[in-house]
């Protein structure tokens, strides 16, 4: 029996309290937020005020769900005995395992999300039967997480907000809260390296963050069969590529994790093309080595690569200096545009492990990096040009001052004899 | 040679020019240690006239629609033989105008030739210096650049602080509420049409009253220039002024070859605006007075306060012959001499100041 | 030399020095003019891009297909929608400035690198992109499609 079967299991009767509570209940629980519980709590002071404060910015409270819609009791009673008693229903605060089917009990009610917000997914409880956390909570570990441990228990806010412990920004240090290990080498730490929070970091929400392939409410870690499909969730062609290469039935095989076999699992960095190929620091070359025709396939790959990218680099060089010299480049800079646009479908190409279609690609690539460099030597022929011309235009300009100044001579000269005559 | 003397008998037939250059062979310009300075006047004409010149080429292909502006500016610099030339030329030789013109205005306060009867032609001379910067600030708008942009709405900006009809005159200027293409309409007309006329009225008659009283020797070279022999304007000073405009335009045509005019990129309006705008190193003596202001001086907004007290100073150095009466009378003036060195000094440092903390930023 | 030897100069010299002046003012006007009249000859691409780019052609766009063309400096986007009308936007993602393409199986805007989708109106429906492409103006002309940017 799997862990999320024996889970479910578990909860079997919660949820069924649960259903019942709810049919029971003809009436929704909406006692109006407040009532005696605020009045007692806020002048109590200390941890037994703190739910009154975080209560008030709470999503719940703001739809006019009171403290009893979890606690129970009457908060109509100015009797803390008949307030509090477990005749009125009072529960206290739910015990750690019966967290999900509480928030579950109408989370999961489709007919009552209704109610407050339609649109909103009610499979929570659903998917959380089927994560590690579960499992972790029928086993009774005391530290599992369940709704409250990344939401909060009394300032639930959407998950749009920007102070939700789950919003894009907050969730990687809201799950690192448990998932960290010393040393840096917790998965939060690792991911913290990666291109993608790096691309987070840069403003980019949709970064991927540990949800986005881990799954929210049913956490887990996708299983090796999966990591295609995880990663094809934003990287389509890439995934796409992979199936059709040679890498899937050999990958399967032989147990390897599609992608993170050589993008790395948590800490997934930036490509490089030295990936690529059997030289130093290539991952091919971890299965192949230079003279099998895998390796021989990869050699040409990273010739094809490299030989691309160095062009390019060279013909942006160029245009970049043409550039500085005062020329107008931009239709070397869309040559350019054109070429880094090939080069990264080229790049994508790799996951096919089919020479000839990058090939074809970098090619092309080259094709637009030359045009760019034939452009940037026109201009650098333009201002030679330029140069020759205004050389030419100054010494006929010193030649004409030069003629000017002996005239001037003959002219003063003149004047001063004639000056002298008269004297 | 026979040709040349038949077609100026033929002119001299019909427009009696023979007074005229009789006029200026027998004119001198008086020849002393400061001598030098005439040439400026003279400079300016020379870049005002390479203006005209590329500007009217400059029409050949320009288009004054903010669809448009960009891309016929690029088309110039990039597509048309010479564009390059013609346009770096045409920036280039604008701010050396101003450069030439702020010499000769300050030149001439300096020796105080301004008083009485040349008051006139001071008079005109600053309006022309007026329309100079007017040229400048319309000009800069039309290539329709992101820096351009920017930097006209900070100007015109400040022409909204006036008080009571700030609104309305910077709706006029503007064409509307913000920069826009209804702006660029109006810069060019003003650019290309407006400021011409006015300029070319005004320089006819500043050259004429030039011409007709003379350049001003200052008291204290009165003693050297009875002494040495004058220049004859025809042909020994006129000769002396071809070699400055060839030096002119050698530097013209060295700048554009190594520092073409830059294009940036096209004005976005929505785009938010750039850090470290500035205005034309002409304007930044103002621009960084008034950031230097505190936000509120006695109740009253800073920047309206400098822009007062710019205002104020301007009116005052217009009225200078007026004001400075010993000028009237040919008497020198120490007080003139001294709020004369220290508002170019002001205006030099300032100017400094403002360059050195924008190449910081 | 002396000044009064430069005044007595021989005719020839004073001849010499007046073929001289001409001559180089006459350069000087030649290597002014030259330029200027170059300027003033139309080039070959006789005008000015303004705004406005030709993108492409009907013909060669059925309803449901779409092709990509320069625009200034950027590639943009033409389709026809299943309903046959013409729009054009900005070919550049908002997420990483990829160039996005039409796909003809969804019928809808769509960027290779990151799974981005765009709808006909250039909005984000799905994945990453967080704003929409640049819409522009269309113009047909007979076979011509004309784009520009869009006005204010």
């Amino acid at each position: 029996m799997t862990a999320a079967a024996r889970a479910a299991i578990a909860l079997i009767p919660l949820a069924l309290v649960a259903i019942i509570r709810i049919a029971a209940a003809a009436e929704p629980p909406t006692a109006p937020p407040g009532g005696t519980c605020v009045e007692c709590h806020a002048g109590l002071g200390g941890e037994l005020a703190k739910p009154v404060e975080a209560f008030t910015r709470d999503v719940h409270s703001q739809r006019g769900l009171g403290c009893t819609a979890c606690h129970g009791g009457d908060p109509t009673s100015p009797d803390q005995e008949v307030a509090m008693s477990r005749a009125k229903g009072f529960r206290g605060a739910p015990a750690l395992r019966d967290v999900p089917t509480l928030c579950g009990g109408c989370h999961a009610d489709v007919v009552f999300m209704k109610r407050y917000a339609p649109n909103l997914p009610t499979d929570q409880l659903a998917r959380y039967v089927t994560s590690r956390h579960a499992t972790e909570l029928a086993r009774g570990n005391p530290r599992a997480a369940v709704c409250s441990s990344c939401h909060q228990a009394h300032g639930i806010v959407s998950t749009r907000d920007a102070r939700s412990p789950v919003y894009p920004t907050r969730v990687a240090s809201t799950c690192a809260r448990c998932h960290a290990r010393p040393g840096g080498q917790g998965p939060v730490e690792r991911w913290e390296r990666s291109v993608h929070h790096a691309a987070l970091v840069a403003g980019d929400l949709s970064a991927p963050t540990c949800p986005r392939c881990h799954g929210s409410h049913g956490a887990a870690p996708p299983g090796v069969e999966s990591v295609p499909a995880v990663c094809g969730q934003c990287h389509p062609r890439n995934m796409q590529l992979f199936r059709g290469s040679p890498h899937l039935s050999a990958f399967e095989a032989g147990s390897l994790s599609a992608c993170g076999e050589c993008h790395g699992h948590h800490d997934i960095l930036h490509p490089d093309d030295a990936w690529v190929g059997v030289g130093k620091g290539a991952v091919c070359a971890r299965c192949h080595a230079p003279d099998d025709p895998g390796g021989e396939a990869a050699a040409k790959l990273a010739a094809d690569l490299g030989g691309a990218t160095a062009l390019l680099r060279n013909a942006e060089a160029r245009v970049e200096a043409a550039r500085e010299r005062g020329m107008l480049m931009t239709d070397a800079q869309v040559a350019l545009e054109d070429a880094r646009q090939q080069i990264v479908q080229a790049r994508t190409l790799v996951h096919a492990a089919y020479p000839r279609q990058v090939d074809e690609q970098t090619r092309q690539a080259s094709v637009a990096s030359r045009k760019a460099l034939d452009l940037a030597s026109r201009a650098f022929g333009e201002i030679r040009y330029r140069r020759t011309g205004l050389l030419v235009a100054l010494v006929v300009i010193l030649v004409t001052i030069v003629a000017l100044l002996l005239q001037i001579r003959v002219v003063d000269a003149r004047r001063r004899q004639a000056n002298a005559g008269r004297r | 040679m026979r040709s040349a003397r038949s077609a100026w008998r033929f002119l001299d037939d019909r427009l009696r020019l023979e007074p005229v250059v009789a006029f200026l062979r027998e004119k001198e310009v008086p020849r002393h240690r400061l001598t030098w300075a005439y040439f400026f006047g003279g400079l300016s004409l020379f870049f005002l006239a390479v203006q005209v010149t590329t500007g009217i080429l400059l029409l050949l292909y320009y288009r004054p629609t903010p669809e448009a502006a960009y891309e016929s500016v690029e088309f110039v610099m990039t597509r048309v033989e010479f564009g390059w030339l013609v346009r770096s030329v045409h920036a280039w030789s604008a701010n050396l105008m101003v450069l030439s013109v702020v010499v000769h205005m300050s030149s001439v306060y300096l020796m105080r030739s301004y008083g009485r009867p040349r008051d006139l032609t001071w008079w005109t001379g600053m309006l022309l210096l007026a329309a100079t910067l007017g040229f400048g600030f319309s000009g800069y708008l039309l290539p329709w650049n992101t820096l351009a942009f920017f930097a006209t709405r900070v100007g015109t900006d400040m022409v909204g602080k006036v008080p009571l009809v700030g609104g309305s005159l910077l709706r006029v200027l503007r064409g509307g509420e913000d920069v826009s293409g209804a702006t660029l309409t109006r810069f060019f007309g003003l650019h290309a049409a407006v400021l011409p006329l006015l300029a070319f009225v005004l320089l006819g008659l500043h050259l004429l009253l030039v011409q007709r009283h003379n350049v001003h020797v200052p008291p204290s070279l009165r003693e050297e220039a009875r002494r040495r022999p004058g220049i004859p304007f025809l042909p020994d000073f006129t000769l002396r002024e071809l070699v400055v405009w060839l030096i002119g335009l050698a530097l013209l045509a060295a700048l554009a070859a190594f520092r073409p005019w830059e294009l940036g990129a096209r004005a976005d309006p929505f785009a938010s605006a750039p850090a470290g705008i500035q205005p034309e190193w002409y304007f930044l003596f103002v621009f960084q007075t008034l950031k230097l202001l505190p936000a509120r001086i006695l109740g009253v907004e800073g920047e309206l306060l400098g822009l007062a007290a710019f205002g104020a100073a301007a009116v005052l150095w217009f009225l200078a012959p007026v004001l400075d009466r010993a000028s009237r009378r040919g008497e020198p003036s120490r007080t003139a001499t001294v709020v004369g060195l220290a508002v170019l000094l002001y205006a030099a440092a300032m100017t400094l100041y403002a360059a050195l903390a924008g190449r910081r930023s | 030399m002396s000044p009064n030897a430069a005044a007595e100069a021989k005719p020839t010299r004073r001849a010499w020095l007046s073929w001289l002046l001409g001559t180089s003012l006459g350069a000087v006007a030649l290597s002014i003019l030259y330029p200027l009249v170059r300027y003033v000859l139309p080039p070959p691409s006789a005008e000015s891009q303004t705004g406005r780019v030709l993108a492409g052609r009907r013909s060669e766009l059925p309803p449901g297909s779409g092709k990509t063309f320069r625009f200034g400096a950027k590639p943009g986007i033409v389709v026809a929608t299943p309903g046959g009308e013409i729009r054009a936007f900005s070919a550049v993602c908002t997420h990483l400035a990829c160039t996005v393409q039409y796909r003809k199986d969804l019928q809808h805007i769509w960027c290779a690198c990151h799974d981005g989708h765009y709808s006909l109106e250039g909005v984000p429906i799905a994945g990453p992109p967080p704003r929409p492409l640049e819409r522009y103006d269309v113009a047909v002309k007979g076979d011509e499609i004309w784009v520009s940017r869009q006005q204010g």
